[in-house]
């Protein structure tokens, strides 16, 4: 039996966490391959830190093991650096630097190098970027999740097929296409890094 | 047959609605509410009725109604809710059911949007009915299609616990969409003996249900849903739930040869469990909530292997509060051999993002205009729902169950004479519980006032609507129940229902009734921006010149208002609201009809 791919995603709540964990458990039942996984409902959806665990190819429980996560897509900055411990030192983290600073006075907001410092500590490489921009420009920043997903997606045991047909069963029609496109410049956006660490 | 990636609430649907459901009861809250809203999509292709109750006694007495009508039924609630339905469940036990009734109950381990973390599988001890736990989505399908007939064996209601892990857990589930028949049995039939619980037949009632705990011990030796392995371990794991995944998952890593054990259900196979006890040295009780299995455990042990060490979260192997993880579990198997495990990296303190009330959301109005007319020596006494979360703008003092706002500051205002009370609830909440304490209120001559924030919807849980909004769970239209009838009918001296967003105004009008005496209700009403389907067409401006840097923008802790560089500046967030334009003393903050 081999190990499963886990993988953490987290935000604030309103982002469309569940969506990216819907997103990939459907494309693991097209590849035929279990999944377990774990989110956040209730009160923290309003605005609040959340995270989900999707675990691919497992048999096991939803959650997954601290230190072990092969990927942590971080939808804001200040949550990649609050979940950063679940990475295991030769994941990857894949991070959002678009702040979304807590509301209220009381608290600071601290700086995105100390931030990004906490998520390099791990040892994991870091594909980090203003992904809230890019996703704007393609036309929504409702669609940095499904962008977000797509910067993951080569470094994810599933094919970028089964990834599109995913998004086509599971978001409104008139929403596909727009979807589809951040998609796909999420990956290639990414793969080229990827065949850069692998040479 | 097919596959889909479910939740573990959406698969326990499928298994209610497959195992013959013919009406389903409940009252949302979290982690329940999946479930319903599963069942609200399939009730047409199934055939069954699914309502949104007011509260979990009338669900569960709705439930039980049609259980003894010898239809199936069920009642769904989190735990808390338990509380509330509590009378109807401990009697229906000794009165028993005809069809099945399945009461399935949500606890909420780690406390991720509760009060309290209490374990549901007390009460089926106390109740004296069968308890079954899945470890997963797919076991919740499989059990809970199979909870009809075990109930319907003994005629007890059963109760299906789930733990927030699992409910908003999520796997490949196999389910199978056929569709089937609503299982017709008996009908109504008049049996007083059975179901008219004076003390004659109460005493009776009671000595069946004693009888049938013997028979009841013997059935759940057979349960499909244990996993107790023949042959002889040292040690023995022992789980109920989720747990038995933590275990199998640490025991694949570490290539070990623990005896696992599975417990399904409650009272547990005493008879199986025995048998593999006797030859123990060592055993690891893993549950989510209470030590409720090691109590057990240990007393089985007690009888078959007294010298056996028994750890658990009563000896504080484990944390007796908070939610199982893989990481509490391997720390308690390390040291079941006597080991101390390095400490893996924890997590390093950030700024914590706590949850707060949505930009433009109508609360935030109602609790800065609340807070400016009463005062800072006023006492907020709270609820449960959304509004909660105005303990971060110091506008809830407390916060204990369904419908205490209303007479727990009663209570405070009987004995607070001086100091204004404000009770605050809101509109769901209010039909929950609140009426019998406004009426109390009413009947009691206290002098308090009630501020009931309307905003239209159960927010919190996700939308589910409620009498005052005039829709079923099926999407039926009906005439509303209005809240302002309501608490004139329930005897309020006077009633104001004013727009929070219309800020100066309905300052007057609190204002106004700050002054009166006796039971006072402002309704502040306007929707949850959540629903609402035009965008605001107000434009929000910081005019710098103008600002004061006074700060008393940031006191509405508003996420679309940030302070940069000494200045307030109104983030993308902003949802055009208006509101902190109304509270800025100097004018600098504008709103303004956007121009297209």
């Amino acid at each position: 039996m081999k190990k499963s791919f886990d993988m953490v995603i987290c935000g604030v709540g309103g982002q469309g966490i569940i969506l990216i964990s819907n997103l990939v458990g459907k494309a693991c039942l097209l590849e035929d391959l279990p999944v377990t996984g774990t989110e956040t409902h209730g009160m923290a959806q309003r605005g609040g830190s959340v995270e989900a665990h999707v675990r691919i190819g497992n048999i096991f429980g939803p959650q997954v093991p601290v230190g072990k996560a092969d990927l942590l897509m971080a939808l804001e900055p200040l949550e990649a650096a609050r979940y950063a411990y679940y990475l295991q030192p030769d994941g990857l983290a894949v991070v959002n630097m678009a702040e979304i600073k807590p509301a209220g006075w009381k608290t600071s907001y601290p700086g995105k190098e100390q931030l990004a410092a906490l998520v390099q500590k791990t040892g994991a490489k870091v594909l980090a970027d203003d992904f809230t921009s890019q996703a704007k420009k393609l036309g929504s920043v409702k669609v940095l999740n499904t962008l977000m997903l797509g910067v993951a997606g080569p470094f994810l045991p599933l094919s970028s097929g089964s990834l599109v047909e995913a998004l086509r069963l599971t978001v409104p029609e008139k929403f596909f296409l727009l979807n589809q496109r951040a998609l796909k410049w999420g990956y290639d956006y990414s793969l080229p890094r990827k065949e850069e660490w692998r040479g | 047959m097919k596959k889909e990636y479910l939740l573990g609430n959406h698969a326990l649907a499928y298994g209610l609605a497959e195992g013959g459901l013919s009406a389903s009861f409940a009252y949302p809250g979290t982690p329940s509410s999946e479930i319903t809203e599963k069942l609200i999509e399939l009730a047409r292709k199934y055939n069954f009725y699914v309502e949104w109750s007011i509260n979990e006694k009338v669900a569960l007495e709705n439930a039980y109604g049609v259980a003894i009508s010898g239809y199936r039924s069920c009642a769904i609630m989190k735990q808390v809710g338990l509380n509330v339905a509590a009378d109807p469940l401990m009697t229906s036990a000794y009165t028993g059911v005809i069809g099945g009734l399945v009461v399935v109950v949500a606890d909420d381990p780690g406390i991720h949007s509760s009060q309290n973390e209490q374990d549901s599988r007390r009460y089926a001890l106390f109740a004296k009915i069968p308890c079954l736990e899945p470890a997963s989505p797919q076991e919740a399908l499989e059990m809970a299609k199979f909870s009809f007939e075990f109930s319907e064996k003994f005629g007890l209601p059963v109760m299906l616990r789930t733990v927030t892990r699992l409910a908003h857990g999520k796997a490949d589930v196999q389910i199978n969409v056929t569709g089937r028949q609503v299982n017709r049995k008996s009908g109504f039939k008049k049996d007083p003996a059975c179901f008219v619980m004076v003390p004659a037949n109460a005493r009776t009632a009671g000595r069946k249900l004693n009888e049938k705990q013997k028979q009841l011990l013997e059935a759940v030796e057979d349960l499909p849903y244990h996993q107790i392995q023949e042959g002889k371990s040292e040690t023995i794991i022992v789980t109920s739930g989720l747990a038995w995944h933590y275990a199998r998952e640490l025991a694949f890593q570490e290539n070990s040869h623990w005896g696992i054990i599975k417990i399904a259900s409650y009272p547990v196979p005493e008879k199986k469990l025995k048998m593999v006890l006797a030859d123990a040295r060592q055993v690891l009780v893993l549950e989510e909530g209470e030590p409720v299995l090691q109590e057990i455990v240990e007393r089985l042990s007690r009888s078959v292997n007294p010298g056996a060490e028994i750890h658990g979260k009563l000896d504080g192997f484990l944390p007796r509060e908070g939610e199982l993880s893989l990481e509490l579990v391997e720390d308690a198997i390390y040291r079941l051999s006597g080991k101390v495990r390095k400490t893996s990296s924890s997590p390093v303190s950030l700024p914590v993002r706590p949850p707060v009330l949505c930009p433009g959301c109508p609360h935030r109005a109602s609790f800065q205009i609340l807070k400016k007319v009463f005062g800072r020596s006023a006492i907020f006494s709270g609820d449960i729902g959304c509004y909660t979360l105005g303990i971060n703008m110091g506008a809830i003092d407390t916060c204990l169950c369904m419908g205490a706002g209303i007479s727990m500051g009663s209570g405070i205002a009987r004995r607070e004479e001086s100091r204004p009370v404000v009770a605050i609830i809101g509109d769901s909440t209010f039909f929950h519980a609140g009426i019998p304490a406004v009426i109390n209120c009413a009947y009691n001559q206290v002098d308090l006032v009630v501020a009931i924030l309307d905003n239209r919807t159960t927010a919190m849980t996700g939308h589910q609507p409620h009498p005052g909004t005039g829709q079923t769970a099926a999407g039926k239209k009906f005439k509303e129940i209005n809240l302002e009838n309501l608490c004139r009918a329930c005897g309020a001296d006077e009633v104001m229902t004013v727009d929070p967003y219309r800020v100066e105004e309905t300052m007057a009008v609190v204002n106004k009734l700050k002054q009166g005496k006796g039971l006072r209700v402002v309704i502040f009403q306007q929707e949850c921006l959540l629903l609402r389907k035009q965008e605001s067409n107000l434009e929000v401006k910081v005019d710098t010149e103008k600002c004061r840097q006074c700060k008393l923008c940031l006191e509405l802790g508003c996420p679309a208002l940030e302070w940069q560089q000494d200045k307030p500046v109104i983030s993308p967030l902003c949802a055009g609201c208006g509101v902190c334009a109304s509270f800025c003393p100097h004018q600098a903050i504008t709103k303004n009809e956007k121009k297209f």
